[in-house]
């Protein structure tokens, strides 16, 4: 399925892009990260739990970064396992300025999700990708934050 | 009503009872529920066996894809895990199913879980016997399993198109069977009918009976004797038995099944002997008895669904009486990924080629076909369901076009009561009926007069009224020939079912039966016709619970499905039962040293008819037989076991595989429904504000228990009308696998049903009863009826059995949209 | 990864009258606590979403789906389970009676939850009307009846328990 998003994120824009087209910041970023491993320079693997309000699945993905513009742009496509489901995404994300240190950022994925996963999450899979959306770029936001870049 | 044994013209004269009535014919309370209501059932899940393992299956999310590998090593290395099996060990471990198609599709290689391939998205691919059910989850998600996505498809029509992905290599194409049934002369009909309905396309959903109680099994292939105990609750075990047993080289003497207690089975239990191989494959690898139970989810995705048929390009020959003459259509059975049971539903529905109806020219280019979908099994109602549905909206659309009265059309084309036995244009053989009655019974339950007064009363409201009625048969005992007309090679003919009625040591009365029970009571009316032939009490006559093939009471098609029991169960049961009564007589006019004709059976005492205090009771017969023999003459003793089995065979001949005709079913029962809707012209919502159900089934055994079936049966037919439907995305993900999502029909979906009955008792069967179980899906058609009579005019027809809230609010707005209705008339 | 894994919780909980120590892992639902731990098969499984009712049973007085409740959120409770009806095991209580004597039963494996349910529902409310039967009913899934039988069966054991009662 198609979900478009949108949201203001606490960083940035040049700081936020550049944890968003990097592999070793990008993973730290995911929620409920257990591991990253790295893989090259646009590869890594990751086992995740994110939680929703169905609770907590068990998600192992490979991420790569699959085209950048600086301080504009990232294509990020990832495939797994979510459970004994299999996950497969790619997400484009657009970068604004908006306002002071902050960041407009928007995107626009195809999820695809098959198995159990697909039948359960049907009616929610949408509102639920944003929201984990939502929670990297945050969780990405405060990475930046600690940093202390700009 | 009741109708004298008719001419005998089409089977050989039976021999019905005359000493059902003490009993038969009572709603005597079941002997089942004091377990089931104390929660002392004894259903699959229940059951233990010492050392067991659970089983949990991993199964492909793809709806279709090659598997490249599976890796089961880290899932084996963890304490607790017993074993593995995956689909490469199992290509090597079975031959692939006996399959009932006809080539090319015959070829079609099924194992107990994807070999190679998945076909469709929860097809098992590798499996876990492990410590505990939560062990064996926790392992199963360390099987790693690379596939390689194949292209998906899940439509039935588009399948056969040559760039369609091909399921099945060794088939070639996506056809499992395909065959032109044509009676009478359609084509004449068409040119010289007054008027010719056209409808353009009618579709029948994909659905299911969805039992409570999901498959499951405790499998032991004991690595000292070679049997393998099969505990499960599938609902027709020796065809299990027939098609697992050359699969794994096991001879069926080598196989023992048992049930008691089924959670529903509606024939969604039917084809679950792939799962019951792949539990007898991890036993014998682990040597421990495989203990599993199917979850709601897999049940809705991975255990069977019913038919899903389409109907394009109808054409309809009507005379200015209205009078049809019949109807052509081409048709097409979506069967899913596998056959298993079909393509056996491809004649099937043949068994009512014109349904109520009086139509003597029909032709159906039936094609079935396969794809990424769950495969398919005989859900209740099978195959018939979808053609009577047909038939019904085909007689209401011509009505409604043609501007006739619904009911005066439909009683102008159905059989009449004085047409019976009544041959069909495909030689079958409708053995008793009187549908104007039931229809008009049915339309005095809701008040159909008051009914259509409040209908025009609501003009202009924001709530629509209509009135629909659904008429439908429920053939009962199948003539297996029948699969000689989808393919002359099968080797199977008739039907059958074994009972043994006995004295036990003590002269207790005791039945078993091949059947399968799954709520229908079989362990009450047994006992009540036992009772009436032997002249005891049912109390004193205790049948078996569920099925033990160890009791030796089966044949082939032993089991519970297709409206059969009354007829072929009970019909064992009194041959049984009659053979016994013989025997007691027998031995108690020796031991009173009276004439055979001198004796009589009653409460349980063998006694002379002239003189009550001269008796004998059973205990004394027994005891006598089994104990004492030397007391009697020889020639009595050996003529005498007191354990007297019989098959009851109903009188069936091959069907013509030339002309598909024959006869195919040996009863038919009947159901007339009438529905009352209002539809809210701002949602599309529809409430069913007024339900009557008439039913007719022969002479019944226990009035309780067919009025139940035919609630139970309503309460199907109304969920699968407007809360129930498979939905699959393009991708061949199933979207509604939980209970969530597919909406089960709940007490607030069901209304209040009225009910009435009539009997017309078969001439055919030794009972005068007609089985009845599966009702003949009425409520599908009776809904789209009735939401068709609310619709405004010009209106598209009502094409779906599934009618939601978003479809009924598309028909509300249809007549303005522009769009074809989907009918046209042309008129000479 | 050992064999049930996971945390260990001892629980005191009063199942039908009989109070019960017993350890249970952390992960395990009420469920298969009472049909697995504690032998009592009577309440069953029939989905993996809480939505069919199978496993109902009565906590603290309530109806509640016993999928739903991990088994040591039972800790400290009194759970009354369908074996908890009656007199022993021969007996039907009235409930029990008159589900058998309207045919409120086919395949018997709703009928457990169907029966507490009924049992709540009349402790609450001991004259309903059907539409109060049916709405309390909504939770509770029947494939076999078409709950028509089971409504009757309902309405009879409210009017048995009136009489009783006068």
């Amino acid at each position: 399925m198609i979900v478009t998003g949108s949201s203001s994120v606490a960083a940035p824009r040049e700081r936020l892009w550049q944890l968003l087209s990097d592999p070793a910041q990008l993973g730290e970023a995911l929620p409920g990260v257990d591991a990253v491993s790295l893989d090259g320079d646009n590869r890594f693997s990751a086992l995740a739990r994110p939680r929703t309000s169905l609770g907590e699945t068990r998600m192992e993905m490979n991420f790569e970064i699959a085209e950048q513009r600086p301080s504009e742009y990232v294509r990020i496509s990832g495939s797994g396992y979510a459970g004994e489901s299999l996950l497969s995404l790619m997400i484009e994300l657009e970068l604004a300025d908006g306002g002071a240190a902050r960041t407009e950022a928007s995107w626009r994925a195809e999820v695809a999700l098959r198995g159990v996963l697909s039948s359960l999450l049907q009616r929610s899979l949408g509102p639920l990708f944003n929201q984990q959306v939502e929670e990297v770029l945050d969780a990405g936001a405060r990475i930046c934050e600690g940093a202390g870049g700009g | 009503m009741t109708r004298p044994a008719a001419e005998t013209t089409y089977y050989p004269a039976v021999e019905q009872s005359d000493r059902l009535g003490a009993f038969s014919g009572t709603s005597v309370p079941r002997v089942e529920d004091k377990r089931l209501l104390k929660g002392q059932g004894a259903f699959v899940d229940d059951l233990w066996m010492h050392r067991q393992g659970h089983v949990h299956f991993v199964r492909s999310p793809h709806a279709h894809a090659r598997i490249v590998s599976i890796d089961v090593s880290r899932c084996e290395a963890v304490p607790g895990v017993y074993a593995t099996l995956t689909g490469e060990e199992v290509g090597e471990l079975q031959q692939p199913y006996f399959q009932m198609a006809p080539e090319p599709a015959g070829a079609m290689k099924d194992y107990c879980m994807a070999v190679g391939k998945a076909r469709y998205m929860g097809e098992p691919v590798a499996a876990v016997l492990a410590e505990s059910p939560a062990l064996a989850r926790d392992a199963a998600a360390l099987i790693e399993v690379v596939y390689e996505p194949l292209e998906v498809i899940v439509d039935g029509i588009a399948t056969i198109e040559p760039q369609a992905p091909v399921l099945h290599e060794e088939i070639g194409s996506n056809v499992a069977w395909h065959g032109v049934y044509d009676y009478g002369d359609v084509d004449w009909a068409l040119e010289n009918a007054d008027h010719v309905v056209r409808i353009d396309r009618l579709h029948f959903h994909r659905f299911s009976s969805t039992p409570l109680e999901t498959t499951g099994a405790l499998v032991n292939w004991d690595p000292g004797t070679g049997v393998i105990e099969f505990r499960s609750n599938n609902q027709m075990p020796m065809f299990a038995a027939m098609f697992i047993g050359p699969a794994i080289g096991v001879g069926i003497d080598h196989m023992q099944f048992s049930s008691q207690d089924i959670g529903g089975g509606f024939g969604i239990k039917i084809t679950s002997y792939t799962y019951l191989t792949a539990l007898a494959l991890l036993s014998r690898k682990a040597g421990r008895p495989a203990k599993w139970s199917e979850t709601r989810w897999e049940h809705l995705a991975a255990s069977a669904h019913g038919n899903e048929r389409t109907f394009l390009d109808i054409e309809v020959p009507v005379m200015s009486d209205g009078t049809i003459l019949g109807f052509k259509v081409r048709a097409f059975d979506d069967a899913g990924a596998y056959l298993r049971y079909e393509p056996l539903g491809a004649v099937i529905w043949a068994q009512v080629v014109p349904g109520n109806y009086r139509f003597k020219h029909v032709r159906v280019d039936y094609t079935e076909t396969l794809t990424n979908k769950c495969p398919v099994g005989p859900n209740r109602g099978y195959s018939r369901l979808q053609h009577l549905w047909l038939i019904e909206r085909i007689v209401d659309i011509v009505a409604s076009e043609l501007g006739y009265d619904p009911v005066e059309l439909r009683k102008l084309n159905y059989v009449q009561p004085e047409d019976y036995p009544y041959e069909t244009p495909n030689g079958c053989i409708y053995d008793s009926g009187d549908y104007p009655t039931m229809l008009d019974r049915a339309l005095e339950l809701i008040d159909y007069e008051g009914v259509r007064a409040r209908q025009r009363e609501s003009a202009g409201s924001g709530k629509r009224i209509g009135i629909g009625i659904g008429s439908t048969l429920d053939s009962g005992t199948n003539n297996f020939g029948q699969s000689r007309i989808i393919n002359p090679g099968l080797p199977f003919s008739g039907n059958g079912e074994a009972a043994v009625v006995r004295l036990d040591l003590y002269g207790e009365v005791s039945v078993t039966i091949g059947t399968t029970p799954q709520g229908q009571g079989h362990e009450t009316t047994a006992a009540q016709v036992t009772a009436d032939i032997l002249g005891c009490s049912p109390d004193q006559v205790h049948v078996a619970a569920g099925y033990n093939k160890a009791a030796n009471t089966y044949v082939g098609f032993s089991g519970t499905y297709a409206s059969q029991f009354a007829v072929t169960g009970l019909g064992a049961v009194m041959g049984a039962a009659e053979r016994l009564r013989g025997e007691i007589i027998k031995v108690g006019a020796a031991m009173l040293g009276a004439e055979e004709s001198d004796i009589e059976l009653a409460g349980g005492f063998v006694r002379l008819a002239a003189n009550h205090e001269v008796a004998i009771p059973f205990i004394g017969i027994a005891a006598t037989v089994f104990a004492n023999v030397a007391e009697l003459p020889g020639e009595l003793a050996d003529s005498v076991t007191l354990n007297c089995r019989y098959v009851y065979r109903p009188p069936f001949t091959v069907p013509d595989y030339e002309t598909k005709t024959g006869k195919l079913t040996l009863t038919y029962a009947s159901q007339i429904h009438v529905a009352v809707v209002e539809v809210d012209e701002e949602t599309g919502q529809v409430a069913i504000l007024d339900y009557a159900a008439v039913d007719e089934c022969g002479r019944k055994i226990n009035p309780k228990i067919v009025e139940g079936q035919v609630h139970g049966a309503a309460g199907h037919g109304i969920g699968a009308a407007l809360y129930e439907s498979f939905e699959y995305d393009s991708d061949g993900q199933l979207r509604n696998s939980t209970f969530m999502d597919y909406h089960a029909a709940t007490s607030l979906d069901v209304p209040s049903i009225r009910y009435d009955d009539i009997e017309c008792p078969s001439p055919f069967t030794p009972n005068g009863a007609k089985g009845m179980g599966e009702g003949g899906g009425a409520p599908l058609s009776t809904i789209c009826a009735a939401i068709a009579d609310a619709l405004p005019e010009g209106a598209h027809v009502v094409y779906d059995s599934h009618n939601n809230s978003e479809r009924v609010y598309e028909l509300l707005r249809s007549a303005t949209s522009g769009a074809p209705r989907g009918v046209e008339v042309i008129s000479r | 990864m050992s064999a049930e894994s996971g945390t260990v919780h001892v629980i005191d909980v009063t199942v039908n009258g009989v109070e019960q120590r017993q350890a249970v892992s952390a992960r395990a639902l009420l469920v298969h606590f009472i049909r697995e731990t504690l032998g009592l098969r009577g309440t069953h499984v029939g989905c993996d979403s809480g939505n069919c009712g199978a496993c109902s049973v009565i906590c603290d007085g309530e109806l509640i789906k016993s999928c739903m409740m991990l088994a040591v959120q039972a800790d400290g409770r009194s759970i009354e389970t369908i074996e908890g009806l009656g007199d022993g095991p021969d007996s039907l209580d009235p409930i029990q009676e008159a589900f058998r004597a309207e045919h409120g039963l086919q395949c018997g494996y709703c009928t457990p939850g169907i029966i507490l349910n009924a049992k709540t529902l009349l402790a609450e409310n001991p004259n309903p009307t059907e539409q109060e039967i049916r709405r309390s009913l909504k939770g509770n899934i029947c494939r076999c009846t078409g709950y028509v039988n089971i409504v009757r069966a309902i309405e009879a054991a409210a009017a048995a328990q009136e009489g009783v009662a006068r």
